[in-house]
C-alpha cells in the first residue's frame, strides 16, 4: 500500500499527523541544541535532519492535498515518487526517526545537567561570596556577579558601568594600611572589602579581572590585634626600663657594700690608732699610719661624682687622648638608644684606625641633625689610605650594627678617609623618650 | 716598674675600681696602667701599650659588656690575661668566659678566695674558675633546677619580648616557648610571668646581652 492509499482512510491521517510531530520534535532538539551551546558540529547534524525530515514531510503533505482535496496530480516530482513511496518505509524511517529522537533527548538531558554554558557560569559566580568582575582593559565590563555589583552600588551608587573607575576609586579611598596594589576600602556600615586586580593573559581583546574580597571580619581581627601588641609593647618596655633599673640598683647595692668596707677600715684604723696612743711602745706607727692611707684612699675614691666612668664616649676620647689622638667634637650626640650605639661603636673603629694606620693626632667628629637622624662625619689628619679601603673586621661589622638598625653608611677613601654614618635619633629625641617611659 | 706585672682595671663603677687600685697598689709585684669606666676602651688599651692582666666587670652602663671586651683584647693581644668580676650570678657568663679563653672568673661576693690571690695564680698561668655561679632562690626553685633550655627563655623574658619573639630568637615555636614558660612557673610558683621575669632579673640569675648597650 502506498502513502497516498493510506492518507485516504482514516488511521493514514492520524500517521501523517504523527510524521508531522516527529518534525516538530527535531526542531525542538535543535533550539535545545542551540541553547546548551553543544558542538557545532552536533548542532548541525540535527539541524540538517529537521530541514530533511520538514523537506520531506511538507513535498508530501502538500502533494497528498492536492491529490486528495483538489484531485490535481502532485506539481512536483518528488511529490510524485513521495506519495507512490510505500508506507511501510514511511513507518520504518518513523520509528529510526522516533528512537533517535529519544535517544537524543535522553542525551541533551544529561548535557543540561553536567555541560557549561556561558548562563551556567554566570550563575555559578553569582553564587560566589566574593565579587568578581570581568572587564575589557577601557573598564567595560564582560562578566560581573552580583556580589560585585552589590559591592559598586554601595561603593559608587550606581551599578558597574565602568571597571576602572571602580579600581580607580578603591585606589583612592583606600585604608592608609593597604597598598595600592590590593587597596582595602571601608564602606556602608563598616563593612571592609580587599580588592585585586589581574591582566588575564592570552585574552583577545586584552581583559582584566577585578575581585572585591570581604575582609570585614579579619580587618576587625587585626585592628584587635593591633592594640594587643601595642598593650604589649608597651610592657615590653616598662620591663626593659625596669631591667635598667635594676642595673642601677646593682650599682648602689655595690656602692654600699664598698662603703660598709670603708666603715669597717675606719674602725680598725681607729682601733688601731687608740692602741698605739695607750701603747706607743708595744705598736707599729707606721701600721697605724698606712690603714688611715687605706682609709683615706677608700675615701676620696667615694668622693668622685656617681655614676663617673659610665660615659662610653667621654671613656674613648680619654682612651684616645692617652695615645696622643685628640676627638674634636662639633654637634651632640643622641643621649641614648642604638643610633648612639652605633656612633659610639663608629667612634671606637676610627680611633683605632688613626692609630693604627694613619698615625693622625687629631680625629674630627661632626655631628648634624636631619629630620628625626644624626649624620656622623668621621675624619682624621692623618695619612691617607693607599688605595680604597677594604671593609673588613670592624667596619663590616659597623656597617652590619649601623643597616641592622636602619641607618646607612658610607667610606671614602679619597682624598682622605672619610666614615659617614647615618643613624636614627638625634640628642633632642631624649626629652621625649623620658616623658614617654 | 717594668718587671712588675701591669694591670689594667675595666669597671664601671668608680667605687669598684677604687677598691681594685687599692688591691694593686698593696702588692708590689702588680702595677696600675690605668683604671677606665668603660668596656668599650680596654682593647685600645691593650692594643697600644704592654698590658699583663685584665681585670674586667661585665655589666657595664653603655658600650659593650665585659665579655664583648675580653673577646676583642683576645683578638689584639693574645697574650694578656683577663680575669673576669662581677656580682652576677647569670650562669651563662661562666660559659661565654670559657669560650672566649678568658683566664679566671671571680665572683665580687661569693668567691671565698680574695682577689690578690687570684690574680697571683692567673699570672703563674692556672686557670681559676668557680665550680658553678652562685646558688640563688627564685620562688620555690634553685638556680640550679633549671635547664639551659628554661635560662634561655627566661633571660629572654626579662626584656619584655612576646612569645613569638623569643620563639623566632631561639629558633621555637610560640607554643613551645608557651610551654616553657609554664614549666617555669610551675617550678618557681610564681602566678603571673610578669612576676617571674622581675625577680629573675632583680637577682640577676638571667642578664639579656641586649641590655648592656641599649642605654
Amino acid at each position: 500500500m502506498t502513502l497516498l492509499e493510506f492518507a485516504a482512510t482514516g488511521p493514514g491521517t492520524l500517521f501523517v499527523l504523527l510524521l508531522g510531530l516527529l518534525v516538530l520534535a527535531q526542531l525542538y532538539l535543535v533550539l535545545i541544541s542551540l541553547e546548551l551551546e553543544e558542538r557545532r558540529r552536533a548542532t548541525a547534524s540535527r539541524a540538517m535532519l529537521f530541514l530533511a525530515e520538514a523537506l520531506v514531510f511538507s513535498t508530501a503533505s502538500a502533494s497528498l492535498h492536492r491529490v486528495l482535496e483538489n484531485g490535481q496530480p502532485p506539481q512536483l516530482p518528488l511529490g510524485a515518487a513521495l506519495i507512490a513511496a510505500p508506507v511501510w518505509a514511511y513507518a520504518l524511517a518513523a520509528a529510526l526517526v522516533l528512537l533517535w529522537e529519544v535517544w537524543d533527548v535522553l542525551r541533551l538531558r544529561q548535557l543540561r545537567r553536567t555541560g557549561l554554558s556561558s548562563l551556567s557560569v554566570k550563575e555559578s559566580l553569582d553564587l560566589l561570596p566574593a565579587g568578581i568582575a570581568f572587564a575589557r582593559e577601557d573598564g567595560t565590563p564582560m562578566l560581573v556577579n552580583l556580589r560585585m555589583e552589590a559591592v559598586c552600588r554601595a561603593i559608587l551608587g550606581t551599578p558597574l558601568r565602568d571597571a576602572e573607575a571602580l579600581w580607580r576609586r578603591a585606589v583612592m579611598q583606600r585604608l592608609p594600611e593597604s597598598s595600592e596594589a590590593e587597596p582595602v576600602l571601608r564602606y556602608g556600615q563598616g563593612q571592609v572589602v580587599a580588592f585585586r586586580r589581574t591582566k588575564l593573559a592570552g585574552m583577545d581583546p586584552p581583559c582584566v579581572q577585578i575581585l572585591a574580597l570581604d575582609r570585614t571580619e579579619e580587618y576587625a581581627m587585626s585592628r584587635e590585634l593591633t592594640a594587643r601588641n601595642e598593650a604589649l609593647r608597651a610592657l615590653g618596655e616598662r620591663m626593659s626600663a625596669y631591667g635598667r633599673m635594676v642595673d642601677e640598683l646593682t650599682r648602689e647595692r655595690e656602692i654600699l657594700e664598698a662603703k660598709i668596707a670603708v666603715h669597717d677600715g675606719v674602725g680598725q684604723a681607729l682601733l688601731a690608732a687608740r692602741a698605739y696612743i695607750n701603747d706607743p711602745e708595744r705598736h707599729d706607727a707606721e701600721t697605724v699610719l698606712e690603714l688611715w692611707r687605706g682609709v683615706n684612699a677608700l675615701l676620696s675614691g667615694t668622693a668622685e661624682p656617681a655614676g663617673s666612668g659610665e660615659d662610653a664616649f667621654r671613656n674613648l676620647t680619654e682612651a684616645a687622648a692617652a695615645f696622643g689622638v685628640e676627638i674634636r667634637l662639633e654637634g651632640d650626640l643622641p643621649e641614648r638608644g642604638p643610633g648612639r650605639e652605633c656612633l659610639i661603636t663608629a667612634l671606637h673603629e676610627c680611633i683605632t684606625n688613626t692609630l693604627r694606620h694613619a698615625h693622625g693626632s687629631v680625629l674630627w667628629v661632626r655631628l648634624e641633625r636631619e629630620a628625626g637622624e644624626t649624620v656622623a662625619a668621621f675624619s682624621n689628619n692623618g695619612v691617607s689610605p693607599e688605595g680604597p679601603v677594604r671593609e673588613t673586621g670592624g667596619l663590616a661589622l659597623l656597617r652590619q650594627r649601623t643597616e641592622a638598625i636602619g641607618g646607612t653608611m658610607t667610606v671614602e677613601s679619597e682624598p682622605e678617609f672619610r666614615l659617614i654614618l647615618r643613624v636614627p635619633g638625634t640628642a633632642e629625641t631624649r626629652g621625649e623618650e623620658k616623658d614617654g617611659r | 716598674m717594668e718587671d712588675r706585672i701591669r694591670v689594667l682595671i675595666v669597671d664601671d663603677q668608680s667605687m669598684s675600681r677604687r677598691l681594685f687600685e687599692l688591691y694593686v697598689a698593696s702588692s708590689e709585684r702588680y702595677c696600675l696602667v690605668d683604671s677606665i669606666g668603660s668596656a668599650i676602651a680596654a682593647d685600645i688599651y691593650c692594643r697600644q701599650i704592654r698590658v699583663d692582666l685584665v681585670l674586667m666587670d661585665v655589666l657595664m652602663a653603655e658600650g659593650i659588656d665585659g665579655l664583648e671586651a675580653a673577646e676583642r683584647i683576645k683578638s689584639v693581644s693574645p697574650g694578656t690575661k683577663i680575669i673576669i668580676v662581677t656580682s652576677m650570678p647569670e650562669v651563662s657568663y661562666l660559659r661565654r668566659a670559657r669560650e672566649i679563653g678568658v683566664e679566671s672568673f671571680w665572683y665580687k661576693e661569693a668567691s671565698p678566695e680574695p682577689i690578690l690571690d687570684i690574680m697571683d695564680r692567673t699570672v703563674a698561668g692556672e686557670s681559676v674558675y668557680p665550680d658553678a655561679a652562685p646558688v640563688v632562690m627564685i620562688g620555690t626553685a634553685r638556680s640550679t633546677d633549671f635547664t639551659d633550655r628554661e635560662l634561655d627563655i627566661l633571660r629572654e623574658m626579662t626584656t619584655g619580648a612576646s612569645n613569638a619573639q623569643i620563639g623566632d630568637k631561639l629558633g621555637l615555636s610560640g607554643n613551645t616557648v608557651r610551654n616553657y614558660i609554664v614549666q617555669l612557673m610551675t617550678k618557681t610558683g610564681f602566678t603571673t610571668r610578669t612576676e617571674l621575669a622581675v625577680k629573675a632579673r632583680v637577682l640577676g640569675l638571667v642578664i639579656s646581652g641586649d641590655e648592656t648597650g641599649s642605654r
